[in-house]
C-alpha cells in the first residue's frame, strides 16, 4: 500500500523537525518545507494532507492558501493549520481555504499532529 | 489611558507574543522527550530545548536591559569588531548547527576598532543572528564590516525576504515579525550614538548597526 504523503510548512526548523519525527514514526512520508514557495513545489494531487503554520517568513499563509485554492488539482487536499495565535482567528474564517483542523501550538501534544492528519484523510 | 501606559501595554503584548513561540516549542519538545525512541533522539531533543531556552533568555535579557537603559552607567571603549563578530558567531554556532544552518564572519585584512559599549553591541549582533537563523537556508548568514566617513557598519547578511521599504527612522521588520528585536537594537544603538539600518539585496537582506570608528589605530 502506498504511503500517505504529508507536506509540512513551518519557518521554525525545530518545530518542523518535531512534526516530521512524529509523522514519520506513524508511517507517513513527509516533505518538510520552511517556506511556502518550497512547499508549493512539493504539493501534488498525491498529497494526503498539508500542515501549515499561520505566520510564515516569506509569504503569509493566507497567500499560500489562496494559491492552493486556485489550483483545481490540489484545492481539495485537506489542510491543518498549527499556530500560536489560534485565539486571534475568528471562527469559521479558515474553512473556505480548505482548512479542516486548527491546532493550538501552545496546548497541543506532539502526537496531536498525527491524530489530526489521520482524521482528515479521505 | 495615559499614553505612556498605553505604549508600555503594547510593548508587553508584543513581548508576550515573541516569547510564546519558544515557550510553546520547549513545551512540545519536553512532551516528546517522554516518548523518545532512542538515546540519540533524547540527546537531540534535550539539545534543542537548551538552545531554544538560551535564545528566549537572550530576548528577555534584552527586554529588561532596554527598559532600564536610563538607569545604567555604561562604559564606552574601543572594541575590536572583527573579534566581537567571531565571538558572536561562535556563540550562535551550536544553534545554527542544530538547525542545519551556518553563520560566518567575512574576513578583513585589518581589524576594525569602534567606540561602543561592548555588551550592548554584542546584544545587537546576537539579535541579528537570532533573526537571521530563519533565513540562512540557502547560504550561510555572514557578518560583514564596512567602514566609511568615520563610521563602521557591522551587518549580518542573510537570504531572507526583503522588507517593503528602505531603512527609515522606523525600521520595518520582516513580514510577520513584530519588530520588537529591531526596536531593542535601535535603542541600544541610539545610546551609543549609533543607528540601525538595512540594505536590500536581490536574494536577501543585511541588517546593520552603525557606530563610530575609534581613532586609536590611526594614531599608531
Amino acid at each position: 500500500m502506498k504511503q500517505a504523503s504529508v507536506v509540512v510548512v513551518d519557518d521554525d526548523i525545530t518545530q518542523l523537525q518535531l512534526y516530521q519525527r512524529q509523522l514519520e514514526k506513524a508511517g507517513f512520508t513527509v516533505a518538510a518545507c520552511s517556506d511556502a514557495a518550497t512547499a508549493i513545489h512539493q504539493i501534488s494531487a498525491d498529497t494526503t494532507a498539508i500542515v501549515v503554520d499561520l505566520l510564515l517568513g516569506y509569504n503569509t499563509s493566507i497567500a499560500f492558501l489562496h494559491e492552493l485554492q486556485s489550483d483545481d488539482e490540489v484545492a481539495d487536499i485537506p489542510i491543518i493549520v498549527c499556530s500560536n495565535i489560534v485565539e486571534t482567528i475568528p471562527e469559521g474564517t479558515l474553512a473556505s481555504y480548505g482548512v479542516h483542523r486548527v491546532l493550538d501550538k501552545t496546548t497541543m501534544h506532539p502526537t496531536d499532529i498525527v491524530a489530526a492528519v489521520r482524521s482528515v484523510m479521505l | 489611558m495615559d499614553e505612556r501606559l498605553l505604549e508600555r501595554s503594547s510593548t508587553f503584548v508584543i513581548a508576550a507574543h515573541e516569547l510564546k513561540s519558544p515557550l510553546a516549542l520547549i513545551r512540545q519538545l519536553s512532551l516528546e522527550l517522554e516518548t523518545a525512541d532512542s538515546e540519540q533522539e533524547r540527546r537531540d531533543i534535550i539539545s534543542h530545548i537548551s538552545l531554544i531556552s538560551d535564545k528566549a533568555l537572550r530576548l528577555t535579557g534584552n527586554i529588561t536591559k532596554s527598559a532600564n537603559l536610563d538607569q545604567l552607567s555604561l562604559e564606552f571603549e574601543p572594541v575590536n569588531v572583527t573579534q566581537l563578530c567571531e565571538d558572536v558567531a561562535h556563540e550562535l554556532s551550536p544553534l545554527y548547527r542544530a538547525m542545519g544552518r551556518r553563520i560566518e564572519v567575512e574576513r578583513r585584512r585589518r581589524p576594525a576598532l569602534v567606540v561602543a559599549n561592548r555588551e550592548l553591541l554584542r546584544r545587537i549582533l546576537l539579535g541579528f543572528g537570532d533573526n537571521a537563523l530563519h533565513y540562512a537556508n540557502n547560504k550561510p548568514a555572514r557578518f560583514t564590516i564596512a567602514t566609511s566617513n568615520g563610521r563602521a557598519l557591522i551587518g549580518l547578511r542573510d537570504s531572507g525576504p526583503i522588507t517593503r521599504q528602505q531603512a527609515t527612522s522606523e525600521l520595518p521588520g520582516r513580514p510577520q515579525s513584530s519588530g520588537l528585536g529591531l526596536e531593542i537594537a535601535r535603542r541600544f544603538a541610539d545610546i551609543m550614538n549609533g543607528s540601525i539600518g538595512n540594505q536590500k539585496h536581490r536574494d536577501g537582506m543585511t541588517f546593520y548597526v552603525s557606530v563610530q570608528l575609534s581613532t586609536q589605530l590611526s594614531l599608531l
